[in-house]
């Protein structure tokens, strides 16, 4: 464009705005009445919503305690795992397997020495596993305090134990020492390859574990039902919805995952947020609502969906 | 009273936090512009008033919400444009429907489809003898996708971008249709010349 069409472009525009101004438009006095008191109306509200709640809430207070939420929240989200992960733990038990010797086998040590540490007496089921996990770790571990490598001995024969010679109670130590030999005649370590089965179990339990840590993921965290919504998956909406995800979340741009549903023409994904009670007459921060938007892009059977569940061609909230 | 110093995106704020006064601002500074631009895409007296009527009520009850991340001039425009695309997509499948025709699923095409006022031929604008009159019968009389642009950018005083923004078309073509917009303005004033 020369600088010779930039100025005629200006002059046209300027020759356009005195002409408009020659013949000045303006709406009727009863549309522009019903205007101002609606913006009258709507100030009123506001103004009432605001002197019930004197601060303002979407600024972060100086004592703010969101710090709570987040640490309640991660503590209510292990709460679940564990729930989740531990009747499967019982559930099972040691089991001999093939898979032995492949098993990681870290969190299990953990779990196990502690369990001994502080109750000899604990079941057989539950101490052969750990034991014969304690051993491969424990090779490569540096040596560990006089307590902790008698416990973790104790462990170790647990699997000849089980059933033959309980563990007794305050004498850990001893009955680690005493099945020492049966499980190759050394401590902890070396009584490692005596006992694989229960490192099968441990394996079962690692992946069945990060499962359940993903599950529990999921169950902290219901947002996601906008791309859910979007996508049309049905299922994962259900599942976000039973999980108490708000119908009502928006995007950067007020859409609802209805919109999202509406504007990506997911007619199930619609028909079920509308049965859960979705808003059809929600709108963006256009102003556009769903129904709008369905017939901006065509989608006859998704409007139709919308009117039947009360949606207005008028204006949104 | 500083109202008049402030700007739209402030007012905009003042009246999220029930200031009536604020509104009432707003409305004064931008009744004429977003009434003309709805008025003369649409010919209609009675379909501007209600669709001016739908704009302002939006605002007003998408105040709660307001950030301004964008200009409220933009903002109201989208609103408007969309409104009015949207009674010119009902009009037109009305139209469709009787005549059997089956319609565009581009709303932008529709809205292409939206014929001139016949009252607007360009010997009336002729007839009227005045200058200013035909250049706003020369705007009637533009297509309904370059006349939108045009408005807007007349009206609106809105960029190219955000022209395309609001429009949901790209850059480039806002441009070409700005250009034979002014192109076409050009030549019908100098027939009537």
């Amino acid at each position: 464009m020369t600088s010779q069409d930039s100025t005629q472009d200006k002059e046209l525009l300027e020759r356009y705005r005195r002409a408009s101004d020659t013949q000045p438009a303006a709406p009727s006095e009863a549309v522009r009445a019903a205007i101002l008191a609606e913006g009258r109306r709507v100030a009123e509200q506001r103004a009432a919503a605001a002197s019930e709640q004197p601060f303002d809430v979407s600024r972060r207070a100086a004592n703010d305690s969101r710090w709570k939420i987040t640490a309640f929240g991660t503590a209510g989200a292990a709460l679940v795992a564990a729930l989740l992960f531990a009747p499967r733990w019982w559930e099972h038990g040691p089991r001999p397997g093939p898979l032995a010797n492949n098993a990681p086998a870290v969190p299990a040590v953990a779990t196990a020495t502690q369990s001994h540490t502080t109750q000899a007496d604990s079941s057989d089921a539950f101490t052969a596993p750990a034991s014969s996990i304690a051993a491969p770790k424990a090779e490569s571990r540096p040596r560990l305090p006089q307590a902790r490598q008698g416990s973790l001995a104790a462990l170790a024969p647990a699997e000849k134990a089980r059933g033959e010679e309980p563990i007794e109670k305050g004498n850990a130590q001893s009955a680690a020492e005493r099945a020492a030999p049966a499980a190759g005649g050394a401590p902890t370590a070396r009584s490692a390859p005596s006992s694989p089965p229960a490192a099968g179990y441990s394996q079962n339990d690692a992946s069945a574990k990060s499962v359940r840590a993903a599950r529990a993921e999921a169950v902290a965290e219901p947002l996601g039902l906008l791309p859910a919504a979007a996508s049309g998956d049905t299922r994962e909406i259900q599942a976000l919805l039973a999980q108490g995800a708000a119908l009502d979340q928006r995007d950067e741009l007020g859409r609802t995952p209805l919109m999202m549903a509406v504007i990506d023409g997911r007619r199930e994904a619609v028909r079920l947020l509308l049965a859960r009670g979705a808003d059809p007459n929600a709108a963006d921060h256009s102003g556009r609502t769903p129904l709008q938007m369905a017939r901006q892009a065509n989608s006859q059977e998704i409007a139709a969906l919308l009117e039947q569940s009360g949606a207005r061609q008028g204006l949104g909230r | 009273m500083s109202l008049p110093a402030e700007t739209d995106e402030d007012l905009m704020l003042r009246f999220g936090r029930g200031e009536a006064a604020a509104f009432e601002a707003l409305y004064r500074r931008h009744e004429s512009r977003v009434f003309r631009y709805l008025h003369r895409n649409v010919h209609n007296e009675a379909s501007a008033n209600d669709l001016m009527q739908e704009v302002w009520f939006a605002v007003a009850r998408g105040a709660r919400g307001y950030q301004p991340t964008a200009k409220f001039s933009t903002w109201i425009f989208t609103i408007a444009h969309n409104r009015m695309v949207d009674l010119i997509r009902a009009n037109v499948r009305d139209q469709s429907l009787e005549a059997g025709d089956k319609t565009d699923s581009q709303g932008a095409t529709l809205l292409d489809s939206l014929a001139a006022d016949a009252k607007l031929e360009p010997s009336a604008a002729v007839q009227s003898q005045d200058e200013a009159a035909a250049l706003l019968h020369a705007v009637a009389q533009l297509p309904a996708e370059q006349r939108a642009a045009f408005l807007l950018q007349a009206e609106g005083e809105l960029s190219v971008e955000e022209i395309a923004a609001i429009t949901e078309c790209n850059f480039e073509t806002v441009k070409s249709r700005l250009r034979y917009a002014r192109s076409k303005l050009r030549q019908l004033l100098w027939e009537y010349a």
